[in-house]
């Protein structure tokens, strides 16, 4: 059984230094904010995801969060499509728009917003789970506990990370255990039925193994009222030097071009599916 | 009786195609990580066995009892329960011949009253009220629960709690009762009572499967052994020819029980070796100093 998301290896990203990777997910997450353009965050999103598939490969795509992106990328994409109030011109096929009853036509600009919004949240997405995929959960911890985080709070963080696999296997087993009891799963109503035997087990056991867990943490002295000493001491090298100067520059460029061009948005004159993501109307 | 008469046919454990329950044909299964768990599986369990899956942690006992009613599906291979496919039919459906005790009570156990968690399984099946009454009461008689009725399942002791997680499964009227680790965590007290059920189930005419690690349990309840060592099934057949089986014993790392063990040691004085507890022991050395 898998107890962490960390996913072993010793690429770039598992060698830098736990706050460097802080840094860059910070950095990430403001830059894609600085302008409404969604190149940004396509470019950001490019340069996360290489870098994870070197570190982790396939891997990647069996975390249960990454499967889960697809969705919450169409909801986005197609909610703002069609309620968000910037959008005035409606998206024709042929000669009939694309439209649903009570919420109306779906519009070019509504589309836009919600692509480059979908796109800010991958980008987000991807940002944390480089930390959270490349890092030991006992690196994660002294790194937030180095930055000036309470001990205690920082390895409260790093057990809270380790439960989501945990929870995860638990509740596997938990459908099981109902299957095996002939659980009635046919149609909406049955399922949602479903999740009283499912939920009170995953929900006392995880009880139970909280208080166990601090009582454990307790008889091993956890927050004893001395100096911790450290077994692996995390510490910055020359690339993490290097990153964090790029990632810093980057920022900077991108704040200079929204002082000087403003947000360098085209979503008035999407007119096309590619117009979403490349002004085609200025390159004309 | 038929006790007895099984007792007579143990060497015979080749159950006839009638009588088969479970059948497990070329069976491989292979996790999404990659593991390897199971390989080339051939088994069967017949109608009214008493029968002990042992191996080590790791060794694919689990994986391969959760086939018997489609709690996972066969990467290679089929599994007919009651010649039924079981990648065609549904664990619900198979719940009805085939019932699964989990290792920890806690997964299966949410409801506010034993009596109410006796009732689930039954209503699942979408038995009429008055038969779902008639089987709890039956059940509970069985099982002698009457003082937990109203008690809330997770106030019940760990071997309480075992108790009615079987009696859950076994008010279903399945013909195959599956007990994964039955003993882990079990007193003495227990222990006993867990024996007592085991008779009583079988008794009524179920088959009970069981994954153990407890060498002196598997003896005193089971008729037929399979072992299972990295993913491969490495014995089946009657407990006192796996004792003597060195070979197995050593690569699934296991002992005989220590009665057994001592018969072994004795049988120079003509002490027969495959004695499996306390009461054959005792003839066989009175037949001996006869």
């Amino acid at each position: 059984m898998k107890t962490t998301l960390y996913i072993p290896g010793n690429s770039i990203l598992h060698r830098l230094d736990p706050r460097t990777k802080m840094v860059w997910m910070v950095c990430a997450m403001v830059s894609v904010f600085i302008l409404n353009n969604p190149l940004v965050p396509l470019v950001v999103i490019a340069v996360l995801v290489t870098f994870l598939l070197v570190a982790v490969k396939g891997k990647l795509f069996e975390n249960a969060l990454v499967r889960f992106l697809p969705i919450v990328i169409l909801t986005v994409t197609i909610t703002h499509g069609f309620v968000n109030p910037v959008g005035i011109t409606p998206i024709m096929i042929g000669t009939s728009p694309i439209e649903l009853p009570y919420f109306g036509m779906m519009k070019w600009e509504g589309l836009y917003y919600g692509v480059l919004l979908a796109l800010r949240i991958s980008a987000v997405f991807f940002a944390s789970i480089t930390l959270v995929l490349t890092t030991t959960p006992e690196d994660l911890v002294s790194a937030i506990a180095k930055i000036g985080i309470p001990y205690s709070y920082a390895s409260m963080f790093g057990m809270s990370l380790q439960m989501i696999p945990i929870m995860q296997e638990e509740a596997r087993i938990i459908v099981q255990a109902q299957r095996a009891r002939a659980l009635r799963e046919n149609n909406l109503k049955e399922k949602i039925q479903a999740l009283v035997p499912l939920f009170v087990p995953l929900a006392v056991g995880s009880m139970q193994r909280t208080e166990t867990t601090a009582m454990v943490l307790e008889a091993r002295a956890f927050g004893a009222p001395v100096k911790r000493t450290e077994l692996r001491v995390i510490k910055f090298n020359t690339i993490d030097y290097v990153l964090i100067t790029a990632f810093v520059l980057f920022i900077i460029f991108l704040i200079v071009l929204r002082v000087v061009y403003g947000d360098l948005s085209w979503m008035y004159s999407v007119r096309s599916f590619w117009g979403l993501f490349w002004p085609v109307h200025l390159s004309r | 009786m038929i006790s007895n008469n099984h007792k007579n046919n143990k060497s015979q454990f080749i159950p006839d195609a009638a009588r088969t329950l479970v059948q497990v044909k070329d069976l491989v299964h292979v996790y999404p990580t990659g593991t390897r768990a199971l390989e080339n599986i051939n088994v069967s369990v017949g109608e009214h066995e008493k029968l002990a899956i042992i191996g080590q942690n790791g060794s694919g006992k689990t994986t391969l009892v959760k086939h018997f009613n489609g709690l996972l599906q066969p990467t290679e291979g089929t599994i007919l329960v009651h010649g039924a496919d079981t990648r065609k039919t549904r664990t619900a459906v198979l719940a009805k011949t085939v019932g699964y005790v989990f290792q920890n009570p806690n997964h299966q156990l949410f409801c506010v009253t034993v009596a109410e968690e006796l009732r689930f399984g039954l209503r699942n099946l979408r038995l009429p009220p008055d038969e779902i009454e008639q089987k709890v009461k039956e059940t509970i008689e069985l099982f002698k629960l009457q003082p937990y009725l109203d008690v809330h399942p997770y106030s019940l002791s760990m071997g309480a709690r075992k108790l009615v997680a079987i009696a859950s499964i076994f008010a279903m009227g399945p013909q195959l009762m599956i007990l994964d680790e039955p003993t882990t965590g079990q007193d003495y007290e227990s222990k006993k009572i867990l024996s007592q059920v085991i008779g009583m189930m079988y008794e009524s005419g179920k088959s009970i499967v069981f994954v153990s690690h407890d060498m002196s349990f598997v003896a005193e309840h089971a008729d037929r052994a399979i072992v299972m060592s990295r993913a491969h099934i490495v014995f089946d057949g009657s407990l006192p020819d796996l004792f003597i089986r060195q070979d197995v014993l050593n690569e699934a790392d296991l002992r005989p029980p220590h009665i057994t063990q001592l018969s072994q040691r004795l049988s120079d004085y003509g002490v027969s070796p495959r004695v499996l507890n306390v009461a054959e022991m005792v003839s066989e050395v009175r037949r001996c100093l006869a």
